[in-house]
């Protein structure tokens, strides 16, 4: 999938991937990747844009830590981002929902 | 990180394109951090370390358009060079040439009487002459531009509370009284007041080079105080307005010189900065 056609999704995507635990970045993107069989594909310096503007908005909480000699910095789900996740995932299962309703709906039928 | 040159060539490149961020060495630590773990994960399955580095930095993306993602996060204070930002450091670099035009200006008006033996209280109260003319136009026109590069400046440090807002203000009153060019003393403090006040604001912030954001920010302020100390000093001839032309003479270059040179500096700096398109996107809550 283009990063284009995920960008409108990718927030809630992050926000689900991190409700299983506290993850650092490559974390987050290689579970992105594998919990949609590699069809999530986006240049990944992209989601740290997303993670930091979550964070900004009170959905992520951080906090850094020394590995390797590298610092690196995890992300949680804080409770804000628990409430909006409840809430995301909802409106999208409504929707998905109904865009299958409409595709496998029969066509109208035309007068002959 | 001797054995990862691609990864440190890339960092050099990600943090010159992101160089405007509050939190860039958090950023570039966190950046390092993936693409030396994504190196090793690959380099695990059998690579290379040079095929390693290579695989990852064409998945984590091209820097300069990670700079726009990056320019539409709101984090930790960021500060964004955009095109706006960089004409108002061209605004400023003329104002600085403006500001100097308009002390010559002044200088050679107030010489004419003098040399040209006309009387000065005429040649003050109607403004006769083109230089006369001249300097209150380059004065106002400076003063204006300057206005302009400091909204500028606003944007460029994100926000500058209170103390920013302020000192805009009482600059923007002082450039209002330059319409009164003579009225040294009032556009002087005035001016020399605000553009203080909207300095310390961005020093502060720590972004616009600290020397020339301090030079600036110092200069009409000095010639404002200069000319009450002298005036209070009574240096000089009193003239029939009861004022110490001196004391004008000495402290309105001072303080033109000053701010100007300093304003050159910050304008320079602003107008060099490559601007970053800004592509917002709003987080869920706001959705």
């Amino acid at each position: 999938m283009s990063g284009e056609a995920l960008k409108g999704h990718l927030d809630l995507l992050l926000l689900t991937v991190l409700s299983d635990g506290a993850m650092h970045g490559y974390a987050v993107i290689e579970e992105l990747k594998e919990r949609s069989d590699e069809v999530f594909d986006l240049p990944e310096g992209t989601v740290y844009p997303a993670l930091h503007r979550l964070e900004k908005a009170g959905f992520l909480a951080s906090e850094w830590s020394v590995v390797s000699g590298r610092r690196r910095r995890t992300y949680r789900l804080a409770d804000k981002g628990r409430g909006a996740l409840a809430e995301q995932r909802h409106a999208w299962s409504e929707f998905s929902d109904a865009v299958s309703r409409v595709l496998r709906g029969s066509p109208w039928p035309t007068t002959p | 990180m001797a054995n990862y040159a691609l990864i440190d060539g890339y960092l050099e490149s990600m943090r010159s394109s992101i160089r405007w961020r509050r939190d860039l060495d958090d950023v570039i630590a966190e950046i390092e951090d993936h693409l030396i773990s994504a190196t090793e994960r690959i380099e695990a399955r059998g690579a290379n370390r040079l095929d390693a580095q290579r695989r990852t930095l064409d998945q984590f993306g091209d820097p300069k358009v990670l700079a726009v993602a990056f320019a539409s996060t709101p984090t930790g204070g960021i500060a964004v060079p955009t095109t706006f930002t960089k004409t108002a450091g061209s605004f400023a670099i003329v104002s600085a040439v403006a500001w100097i035009v308009g002390l010559v200006a002044i200088a050679t008006s107030a010489g004419l009487p003098d040399a040209t033996g006309v009387d000065p209280d005429q040649f003050v109260l109607n403004g006769q002459t083109g230089f006369f003319m001249m300097a209150t136009m380059s004065l106002l026109v400076a003063g204006a531009l300057m206005l302009v590069a400091m909204l500028g400046l606003y944007r460029r440090h994100g926000s500058l509370g209170i103390l920013g807002i302020g000192g805009l203000a009482i600059t923007g009153l002082g450039v209002a009284t330059l319409l009164i060019a003579w009225a040294f003393a009032i556009w002087m403090t005035l001016i020399g007041l605000g553009v203080l006040l909207f300095s310390i604001s961005l020093l502060r912030r720590d972004v616009s080079p600290r020397l020339w954001t301090a030079v600036w920010g110092s200069g009409m302020a000095v010639g404002a105080i200069s000319w009450y100390v002298l005036r209070w000093l009574e240096v000089g001839n009193r003239d029939q307005w009861g004022d110490y032309p001196l004391a004008v003479g000495i402290a309105l270059p001072i303080g033109i010189v000053i701010m100007a040179i300093g304003l050159f500096g910050v304008g320079r700096w602003l107008y060099r900065e490559q601007p970053v398109d800004l592509t917002p996107h709003e987080p869920l809550a706001a959705a």
